[in-house]
Formats: structure tokens, sequence, C-alpha cells
């Protein structure tokens, strides 16, 4: 039930996304070609507007999945298609599972995306000519590596916090949306304090620090699943 | 045999009590109307048969059990909201019921969507509001499960289609029981054995159909404003 619930909404999530990251790529491919080998000014004009043109479409490959993400958690937790999720015979557990793995799915690949497009636009040479040019040079690497894993975690711990901070939100009877708010920053909040007092504490490393942020995100992924599963309050 | 059973169920919103000290049993066999003006509680009663809400005390069994899969697996319920994804085409959504429900017969899906004049390979965002209505019912009357629950399930629905459903709905009793939510009670009071009138969150008339001369009328009369 698990698998066939993340094809559902994979499904529901990339009709539309589909046709924004061919779209991405596509532009970011004709700039990288009018960049390398084009001498008209026909290939030079091309070029200047594919590149506002591209960069408006990352962009939105970036922005777009977020807001789709959280609108179809949203929904299918506590609104229209919760009437659907709910009445399915799954226990409520699978539900959350079924819409976390999905989302942070689609949000990685449009990263994806965005990270192909903006190498294609930015670089001046192909994704494969510029990931080996840093295979090759290993401080490059490991810098790289660095910055994707920081804002990886972090973007997984604010995901985290933003959905136990929804659960807890829609458990109120009034102004559940802004009490979402309000409990999704101030347990990030409290996140962010207690790593920052336990690496002073005990002198964490950047490694530790992201591992210590990866293992409090479960846990409080955990607290999450458990309310969702002990009842909700549809809309 | 008693399906749906409320104990001393109470709901409130913030300070709000929508639903006061419910008891009610529904057995098996039954078509039940359950009545009431605008805000009695009706939907409030039914979203927690279908526990898509929390009750504040009490509790709702399912045959003798706590909600959870196995009510969900018997239970076919049409809620009063739209919740089909307008991107997707009629026959992928009686998939995707076919692909969860084990009680899903997509045969009688598509015999009924025959019979309602429903064009299977169009996207649900280019039909018109009585066609997804439709739509709706054939996807909850497909299923065979112990309890319907139908929530204002004639809006939009022209007349003749009313009296096809409502047949249907007639020859479910045989195998199970049914709870319909309308306003529409004159349409609907030829196929009822039970009424249930709603107000104010507490339930003030319970019988059976046969004991009162017309359902239409007593409401009426009850609720005059």
């Amino acid at each position: 039930m698990l698998i066939k619930l993340i094809k559902y909404d994979l499904k529901s999530f990339h009709k539309i996304l589909m046709f924004l990251y061919i779209l991405s790529f596509f532009t970011s491919l004709l700039v990288l070609v009018s960049k390398n080998y084009g001498t008209s000014d026909v290939s030079i004009a091309t070029f200047l507007l594919g590149t506002d043109f591209s960069i408006i479409c990352m962009m939105l490959t970036i922005i777009l999945p977020l807001i789709n993400v959280f609108s179809k958690i949203r929904s299918g937790f506590y609104k229209r298609e919760g009437y659907l999720m709910h009445t399915l015979p799954v226990k409520r557990k699978t539900i959350y599972d079924a819409k976390m793995i999905s989302s942070l799915f689609t949000i990685i690949l449009s990263w994806i995306v965005f990270g192909v497009c903006f190498i294609n636009v930015f670089s001046g040479v192909t994704v494969f000519e510029y990931l080996g040019a840093v295979i090759d040079n290993t401080k490059t690497l490991r810098s790289l590596m660095v910055f994707i894993s920081q804002v990886g975690v972090q973007f997984f711990s604010i995901f985290i916090c933003s959905i136990l901070g929804m659960v807890i939100g829609y458990s109120f009877d009034d102004k559940k949306d802004f009490m979402t708010f309000v409990f999704g920053i101030s347990i990030y909040l409290l996140l962010y304090f207690i790593v920052y007092l336990l690496s002073l504490i005990f002198n964490f490393g950047n490694l530790l620090i992201l591992l210590c942020f990866i293992i409090f995100s479960l846990i409080l992924y955990f607290i999450g699943r458990y309310l969702f599963d002990k009842g909700v309050n549809l809309e | 045999m008693v399906l749906l059973e409320y104990k001393n169920v109470s709901k409130k919103f913030g300070k709000k009590e929508a639903l006061k000290d419910i008891n009610l049993e529904i057995s098996s066999g039954k078509i039940i109307g359950l009545f009431g003006k605008n805000g009695a509680g009706k939907t409030t009663m039914i979203k927690l048969a279908n526990n898509l809400l929390i009750p504040s005390s009490g509790q709702i069994l399912f045959k003798g059990e706590k909600l959870g899969i196995i009510s969900k697996n018997s239970i076919s319920y049409l809620p009063d909201k739209n919740y089909l994804e307008e991107n997707n085409k009629v026959y992928q959504i009686y998939n995707f019921f076919a692909d969860f429900y084990s009680n899903f017969d997509i045969e009688k899906a598509l015999l009924l969507s025959k019979k309602l004049e429903i064009d299977i390979d169009k996207q649900i965002s280019k039909l018109s509001k009585g066609m997804i209505e439709k739509i709706r019912l054939v996807l909850v009357l497909s299923r065979d499960t112990e309890l319907y629950i139908l929530d204002e399930p004639f809006e939009g629905i022209d007349p003749l289609t009313r009296d096809y459903i409502l047949d249907i709905i007639k020859n479910l009793k045989k195998k199970s029981s049914i709870i319909i939510c309308t306003h529409l009670i004159n349409e609907v009071e030829r196929i009822l054995d039970e009424v249930v009138f709603l107000d104010d969150g507490k339930i003030v008339f319970k019988d059976n159909v046969k004991n009162i001369k017309g359902v239409d009328i007593l409401f009426k009369e009850m609720f005059k404003c």
C-alpha cells in the first residue's frame, strides 16, 4: 500500500512539474549551445534572451515544487484530498510516510534539475564535463560535497519541523494555519538551539553537527507520525 | 445486528458544541435518513463515523470494534466535498479505486457510467458539477460494503438520475445499511426505513418511517421558522 500511495503522489506531483523541468532543461541547453558555438548576432541575442528565460525557469524549478509539496501535504492530511486519503483502507502512518517520501523525492529531483540547468547556463561546459572536472579536483569535490550536505540537511530539518508544526497546528480547533506557523518556527528554533548547545559543550565538528541535525530531525519525524496516527480533524 | 454505534458522543469546535451526547445505533439492512437544518451537526456526525474527526468525548464503534482499517474497508462514504483530482481522467480514478479497495467492482462502475452517460475518457476538470457528482456516486455505489454513508448525494443531479440512483440504493438494502443525509427529504422519503432528526447537535426525533404520516411534512412542522 505504501508503494501504491507513493506512486499516486509522485504521479500527481509531476503531472505539471515535469513540463517545467523539461522546459528548464532545454532552455538551459539552448543557452549553453549559443554560448559555446554561436558567433552571429542571432546567437548572441538567443543567448541573452535564453539566459533570462532560463533563470526564470530555474527559479520556478525550485519554488513551484516547494509550494506544490506543502499544499499537497496540507490537502492530503487535513483538507479536500484528505477525504480520499483517510478513507482508504490504509493506516494513517502509511499515509504520513507516503506523503513525506514522495515530497522529499520531488524536492530532491527539483534540486537536481536546478543544478543541471545552473551548470548549463553559468559554467559554459556540459554537466558531464563539469562533473568530470570536479571529480578530478579533490579540494573542489570536497567543498561541493560539504556544501550539498549542509544545504540538504538544513532543508530536511526545516521540512520535518514544518510538517510537525502542521500536525500540531491542525490539532487546534481554531487558527490552524497560524498555529502551524508558530509551532513550525518554534520547533526549528528549539532544534537549532539544542544542536548549537551540544556542539558548544562537546566541541563538535561540522560532520557531527550535521549528524545531530539528522538524528533530531528523525526523532521529530517519528513524533509527527505518532501524533498524526492518533487522529485528525479534517476541515 | 448493530453496525454502527455512537456512544455518548460529543464534539466541540472551540467553544461551539457541534454534537451533544449522541447515542445512536445503526442496524444492518436499513436505510436511515439523517435530517436537520443547516449546522445541526449532520456532517459532523458522518465525519466522526468515518474517523475524519476526533470526538471530544464518547466513542464510535463499527461492529463493536474501534474505527480503523476494517471500518474503512466496510464503509463506503460519499463526502459533501469533491476530493477528485482535477487532472485525472475518469477511468484513472476508477483504476485508483480498484487498486486500493478490494471490494470495488470496476465492471459495475463501468456499467453504471454507461447508464449515467459518463465519458470515462474525460478529464475531471472538463466535466460539469452534476457529472462530477455522478462519478462520485458511481465510485461509492460500486463498492460492495456493509454500510454506505451518503452526505448530500444529489447536489446538482437531475431528477431522472436521482430516481435511478434511489432505485440502486434501495437494492443495496438487501445486504447493507445506508445512511442518507440530504435536504431533499421529499425525494428520498420513499426508500427510507428510519429517520433521525438532528437539531443543535442533539437527536430530537428518531422513529420508523411506518409510524410517520410523511417525513417531509413532519420535518417542516418540527423545524418551522
